[in-house]
This record gives structure tokens, C-alpha cells and sequence, in this order.
């Protein structure tokens, strides 16, 4: 009923105290309804939503494919990593002291895994197996060889740049006469990793646009079949928050499913290279085996096409919103 | 309750609509817009409902000045107010129901509530029982009165129309006013804009007749 004591007066106080009451007002009928419509929508909507839910996830799959190509080989070079070594040629002079006290310097350095000394004779007769030639000490007269310091970095050494500055730093030390490494592949193979890094950050941004611009055409074409209802919620004293929110959750929706499509893409493609991977790492010899997208990346992926959804549908409905005009 | 200050409308490329209107209407008072169409009579309304704005003259409503009445907070002006037009605008996705409970949904309000007062509503407007039609399957008559119940749902302090019974014969078009004569028994203002002379002639109401945006007189019919 109407009673008097509801028809106050509506004064610019009260407008405002009903702007508080708005807060504290049953927020949860609100989302309710929000999600309400934006369910009817999509259920109205099945195949155009799919559609559309498949080409954002299409182009949400391309960049994380690459990704996840680039760090599977970031993994392999890590591989290889290990086996990087470096060897400390020492003067033919250098007495057995002198080693030690090298040897002991070197062990305190934080870059050094491990390392692992040969000295002459030692050298002399690993040369003398490996060559099947006896007695060459009766034509040298004396042993040729310099000790050798063979070196395995720290893991923590990751960049070709590290790895030639840790060369740099050993060469200055005494008694060292040089050091052997063949840095020229690491230097490729990090170069065309960064690139893969460059080409994944250049089409992720290219293709998060293309998303944004997908999911904001879908929802600018939501919002135009459903004028009616929105001049009507305007004219019944709705906010453009409320006009706004069953749009922004469908845009989300559209996010969150094609985030999780585009992980099962990728993890379809990856299972289906898998044994052409396998045939090629049999070649090396290495039992190598392509790594599938993990969960916490499908949680990235369905967050990243969470976010692109609300923003593409946000940027769309409030330029709908300002159109929106009342007739009589 | 609402108070129009040397008032004047002028539309893009087009005559003025409105030329230094004044009117004054107290709080609980029924009163009536006539004229032609054209004459300024929804210029009137849509200004006092912030759905068009002017920069000559005030538009006071209980005080808020609506002409600049921040854009964010017009919404809120609006929950106090109930817009009846002559298109009711009815949502035909959804029942009748859903349709008379969008402003109380819109506000925040309570479901077990919202039921209470949309039946209230209904009740009011002589179509309960009706809920889970839908809005296509109504005459123009019931369909005006799913808005007009719609318009009081959330129980305005001031009801606004815009030729309601513009699409309806007399009969059903004095059922219609003696609706809003009976929401303004219980203290609601009321402003009613129609070009039927005919049908408000004989009520006892204060009547501003405009013509081509002035007004030409303003008083009751004896």
C-alpha cells in the first residue's frame, strides 16, 4: 500500500542517504539478477557464444603455444647448461703448492659447482691410453703437458654473459696461463630463446587486442538487441553499474571458457607432437619429451581471458550507454 | 514537490519547445498537462524526470535543481519517481511478474519482498493472478496497467504520465485516471500530460494547458 509516511518528501538529503542505502541495499538480489540475465542470454545465444568463446580461445592458443614451445626449450637448454665446462689451462711451472692454494681459492668462488683437477702425469696418462702410444715419455724426454682444472659452473649461471664474465675473473687469476670454452652455441641458442621470449611478448599483445576487440563486438551486438531492456532499466532508476553488469559477466564467461579452451588446444597439440619429439630427441639421444601446459598456467590463461572479457565488454556497453536514448 | 523557473527548451535545429515556463506544484497535488502535440507537454515531464536537460531556467524537484543534478545521481532521482508512458515498454522476455518487479530488483530489494509488492502492485492495477503471463498475451489496457503498476511498485512520492491512455478508448481510459486519482488519494503528486480534453474536463483537478510553449492557462474546472 501507500502509505503517507512512505511518500516523504525527497529531498537532496534524501537522494543522497538512498545513495548510501544503496550499499548496504541487498547487493546479492542484484548479482542475482545479473547473473540471472546473463545466463537467459547465453542460453538464448548457445552457438553464436560458442562461436565466439571458440575464435577468442583460437587466438588466446597461438601465443600460449609459443610459449610454451619456447619453455620447453628454455628446459633442454637448461639440460645442456650442465654440461657446460670450462677448462683452466695452468703455466708449465706452477708448483704443487701453487695448485693447492689455487685449487682451494677456487673452491670458495660461489659460481663453482664443481671442479675437478688433472695434473700432468695424470694428463700424460690419460693421453697415453687414449693414443695406445708406450714409453712416449722415452721420445719427450719430459712431460709437455700443463695441469688442467676442468670447471662446472653454478646452476644459478643461466646467460652466456655470466658464463663469460666467470671466464674473465678465473683468467686473472695466477698461475693460469688460459681457459678453454666454446661459448659461440650458447651464444646462439640463448639469442633464438630471447627471440622466442620477444615473439611471444609481440603476439601476446597483438592477440590480446584481437580479443579485446572480438569480445567487445559480441557484447556491442548484445547490447544493441536488448535496447529495449535497457532504456526501461534506465527509466525505472537502474544505474549504469547494474545496466553494465550482466554484460561485464558475460564477457567474462566468454573469457573464462575460452581461457580454458585454449590450455586443452595446446595440450591437444603438444600430446600430438609428442612423438615427433620423441623420434627427434632419440636421434640425440636424449629422452627428452615435450611438456604440457601445467594447471597453474590454465588458472593464467582463464585469468588473462577473464580480464580481457570484462575490459573488451566494459569499454562496449558504456559506449552502447551513452546512445541509449528514451522515447515515449 | 516541483517548481519550473523561467524554464525554455529549445531542441537542435528545431523551434523552441519551451518558452520561460513557470509552474509550481505542492506536494500530494494532482494536476494535468493539456495541449496539442508539440505544445511542450512531454518537454515538461522528460525535464522533470532528468531524461532531457536544459540550460535556461531551474528545474527544482523537492529542491534538487535536475538540470544539474550530477548524471551518477539521477538514477537515484528516479526511485523516487514512477514514468508512465504511452508505450508502456514492456520486456517480453520475461513474464509480467519480472516486469512489474525490475524497479524493487534495481533497488536492492529483498525477493521475498519483491513478491509482496509486485502482488501488492498487481492487486492495485485489478491484474493479479496474471503474473506469469506474458506481456504479449495482455490487451493494450492490461499492458498499460502492468506499467502503470511498474511506475508505483516502489512506492514513488511523485508519479509522472505521458499521454497514458493515449492508445486506449474512453472507457478503459477512465479507469486509467481514476487509477492515478486513487494513488493520489493516498498522497502521491501526480502530473499528468494527455491531449484528451474530453476525459479530464469533468475532473476536479487543476489543469495547465500549454500551446506551442507557453502556458495559455492554469486552474481548476469548476
Amino acid at each position: 500500500m501507500l502509505s503517507k509516511q512512505v511518500a516523504t518528501n525527497m529531498t537532496s538529503t534524501n537522494v543522497r542517504m538512498t545513495k548510501k542505502n544503496l550499499a548496504t541495499a541487498s547487493l546479492g538480489a542484484q548479482h542475482l539478477y545479473a547473473f540471472k540475465t546473463c545466463w537467459q542470454h547465453l542460453r538464448k545465444t548457445v552457438f553464436a557464444s560458442l562461436l565466439t568463446v571458440a575464435v577468442i580461445a583460437i587466438v588466446l592458443a597461438l601465443p600460449m603455444g609459443i610459449f610454451g614451445l619456447v619453455s620447453n626449450l628454455q628446459q633442454v637448454s637448461q639440460h645442456w647448461q650442465k654440461g657446460t665446462q670450462l677448462s683452466l689451462y695452468l703455466n708449465t711451472n706452477v708448483s704443487e703448492q701453487q695448485v693447492t692454494e689455487l685449487l682451494s681459492t677456487l673452491k670458495q668462488n660461489p659460481y663453482i659447482a664443481n671442479l675437478h683437477y688433472i695434473s700432468p702425469k695424470q694428463g700424460l696418462q690419460q693421453f697415453q691410453q687414449q693414443s695406445k702410444i708406450k714409453n712416449i715419455l722415452q721420445v719427450l724426454k719430459h712431460n709437455p703437458l700443463p695441469g688442467v682444472i676442468e670447471i662446472w659452473p653454478n646452476a644459478s649461471i643461466h646467460s652466456a654473459e655470466k658464463i663469460h664474465q666467470l671466464q674473465q675473473n678465473l683468467s686473472t687469476l695466477p698461475n693460469v696461463q688460459s681457459i678453454q670454452l666454446d661459448m659461440q652455441w650458447i651464444k646462439r641458442l640463448y639469442s633464438i630463446l630471447h627471440l622466442g621470449d620477444s615473439i611471444v611478448f609481440i603476439f601476446g599483445i597483438l592477440f590480446a587486442l584481437a580479443v579485446l576487440l572480438i569480445v567487445s563486438n559480441t557484447i556491442k551486438l548484445a547490447t544493441q538487441k536488448r535496447v529495449e531492456e535497457i532504456t526501461v532499466m534506465r527509466l525505472v532508476g537502474a544505474t549504469n553499474a547494474f545496466v553494465r553488469r550482466p554484460f561485464l559477466y558475460t564477457g567474462i564467461t566468454f573469457g573464462l571458457l575460452a581461457g580454458f579452451a585454449a590450455w586443452v588446444i595446446v595440450n591437444t597439440a603438444f600430446s600430438y607432437l609428442q612423438s615427433s619429439v620423441s623420434q627427434l630427441a632419440d636421434l640425440y639421444s636424449s629422452s627428452f619429451t615435450l611438456q604440457p601446459l601445467a594447471v597453474s598456467q590454465l588458472v593464467l590463461l582463464m585469468l588473462i581471458g577473464a580480464l580481457l572479457g570484462f575490459i573488451g565488454s566494459w569499454f562496449a556497453v558504456n559506449r552502447e550507454l551513452r546512445k541509449v536514448s528514451f522515447d515515449s | 514537490m516541483i517548481r519550473l523557473n523561467q524554464v525554455s527548451k529549445r531542441y537542435t535545429n528545431s523551434a523552441d519547445a519551451l518558452k520561460q515556463i513557470n509552474i509550481e506544484i505542492a506536494k500530494g497535488e494532482m494536476s494535468f498537462l493539456t495541449g496539442h502535440s508539440g505544445a511542450g507537454k512531454s518537454t515538461i515531464l522528460k525535464l522533470i524526470a532528468g531524461i532531457e536537460r536544459t540550460k535556461q531556467g531551474q528545474v527544482l524537484v523537492d529542491g534538487t535543481n535536475v538540470n544539474k543534478l550530477n548524471r551518477h545521481k539521477l538514477p537515484l532521482l528516479r526511485r523516487n519517481m514512477g514514468i508512465v508512458l504511452q508505450n508502456p515498454h514492456l520486456l517480453n522476455d520475461r513474464d509480467i511478474f519480472a516486469n512489474v518487479a525490475l524497479p524493487l530488483i534495481i533497488m536492492g530489494i529483498k525477493s521475498q519482498d519483491i513478491t509482496r509488492r509486485v502482488r501488492g502492485a498487481l492487486n492495485k492495477v485489478g491484474l493479479l493472478g496474471k503474473e506469469r503471463m506474458s506481456p504479449a498475451a495482455l490487451s493494450t489496457g492490461e499492458q498499460q496497467r502492468v506499467g502503470i503498476a511498474r511506475a508505483i511498485v516502489h512506492k514513488p512520492t511523485l508519479l509522472l504520465a505521458d499521454e497514458p491512455t493515449g492508445n486506449l478508448d474512453p472507457k478503459l481510459s477512465r479507469d486509467i485516471m481514476q487509477l492515478f486519482t486513487e494513488f493520489n488519494q493516498v498522497g502521491v503528486t501526480v502530473l499528468v500530460a494527455t491531449h484528451d480534453i474530453g476525459l479530464i474536463s469533468k475532473l476536479p483537478y487543476r489543469i495547465i494547458a500549454l500551446e506551442q510553449g507557453r502556458i495559455v492557462a492554469d486552474g481548476y474546472n469548476n
